[in-house]
């Protein structure tokens, strides 16, 4: 002989498992905060005060979760990309040393080539002597004449 | 009488100041009776499992708001029957379940557990607790499920106590009769 409320309870064994699971995620979504302490604050403002940063959390975030997958996953090609592009200047750079290198051995062959040059050519021509002005006396017979 | 939920020290105060074991031991202890009144009511698994979610939420959020401790069982189960009346109102069978009865003469006080069933007549009882119109059922089922006393249940479903009082009477009568008849006229 049972109760009604025997019967009643008995009924449903196949949900209980279904019931564990909605209890054991209702406290990991509700209750995932050190416990308030009631002496500092009241229970309620307490509480309410540590779920603040969780209804944040499930109202700005886990609601739309989708949607920020989405915009990390964007940000994420976008960095991968920058990254990529910022293997090209390093390449140049590179590159870029390489060819200096070569100018300055370029540079350095062509000093040495010039001191070689210098040591065999011939003396460089004494300067021209400044011209000595004419004698005064040379300009005398055409001014005479102007005059 | 004491309820079956009076018999029991449950640690609403520590659930309060959001001890989350607290909070662990009080579902466990309601998960399925709130599961079963709430699954008489609309015959629907999933809509009753979403309604105990929806419960043990907001008595999470709102558990500052109650007053009475030793309340709590009662305070839950008013929770879950809001949930249920606001299936029904959009439904359109607000009328259903708010309709008032007459009262009625009491009889003497019969306990959930003065009715005994055998094995057999399980099916039986539910079938017959199932003809019973919302407002008596509902009634029926806090009394027979957590044995809430007139007033708890008055606080559950928000009736007054002198309707919860005639609806338990007529609703004990009903199920009295059907009983009768169904093993009087067996088909």
């Amino acid at each position: 002989m049972k109760t009604p409320r025997e019967i009643l309870l008995k009924r449903h064994p196949a949900v209980e498992g279904r019931l564990d699971a909605i209890r054991e995620r209702v406290l990991a979504h509700e209750l995932n905060c050190p416990a308030p302490n009631p002496t500092s604050v009241s229970p309620g403002l307490g509480l309410v005060l540590l779920r603040l940063p969780l209804r944040i959390w499930q109202e700005l975030f886990w609601s739309c979760r989708r949607i920020w997958a989405g915009l990390a996953g964007a940000w994420l090609v976008m960095i991968a990309v920058n990254l990529l592009s910022l293997d090209e200047p390093s390449a140049r750079l590179k590159t870029g040393r390489v060819a200096g290198q070569d100018v300055w051995a370029l540079l350095v062959e062509r000093e040495r080539l010039l001191a070689e040059l210098g040591e065999t050519a011939p003396p460089p021509p004494p300067p021209k002597p400044a011209t000595a002005p004419r004698p005064r006396s040379e300009y005398r017979p055409a001014n005479r004449a102007r005059c | 009488m004491l309820g079956v939920a009076e018999t029991e020290q449950l640690p609403v105060a520590q659930a309060k100041a959001g001890d989350a074991t607290a909070w662990d031991a009080l579902f466990r202890r309601y998960q399925l009776p709130l599961y079963v009144y709430v699954f008489e009511l609309v015959h629907d698994e999933q809509a009753s499992l979403d309604f105990v979610q929806e419960t043990f939420i907001s008595a999470v959020r709102n558990i500052g708001g109650l007053r009475d401790n030793e309340k709590f069982g009662s305070w839950l189960f008013g929770i879950a029957h809001q949930k249920c009346i606001q299936r029904w109102r959009k439904q359109g069978r607000e009328e259903t379940l708010r309709g008032e009865l007459a009262d009625m003469p009491v009889e003497s006080e019969i306990g959930p557990d003065d009715l005994l069933i055998r094995g057999e007549q399980e099916t039986e009882l539910m079938k017959l607790l199932n003809q019973i119109p919302l407002p008596q059922r509902s009634v029926l089922l806090l009394h027979f499920i957590e044995d809430f006393s007139l007033e708890e249940i008055s606080r559950i479903t928000g009736a007054q106590v002198g309707t919860v009082k005639s609806r338990l009477h007529y609703a004990k009568r009903a199920l009295r009769k059907l009983w009768k008849d169904k093993n009087e006229n067996p088909a």
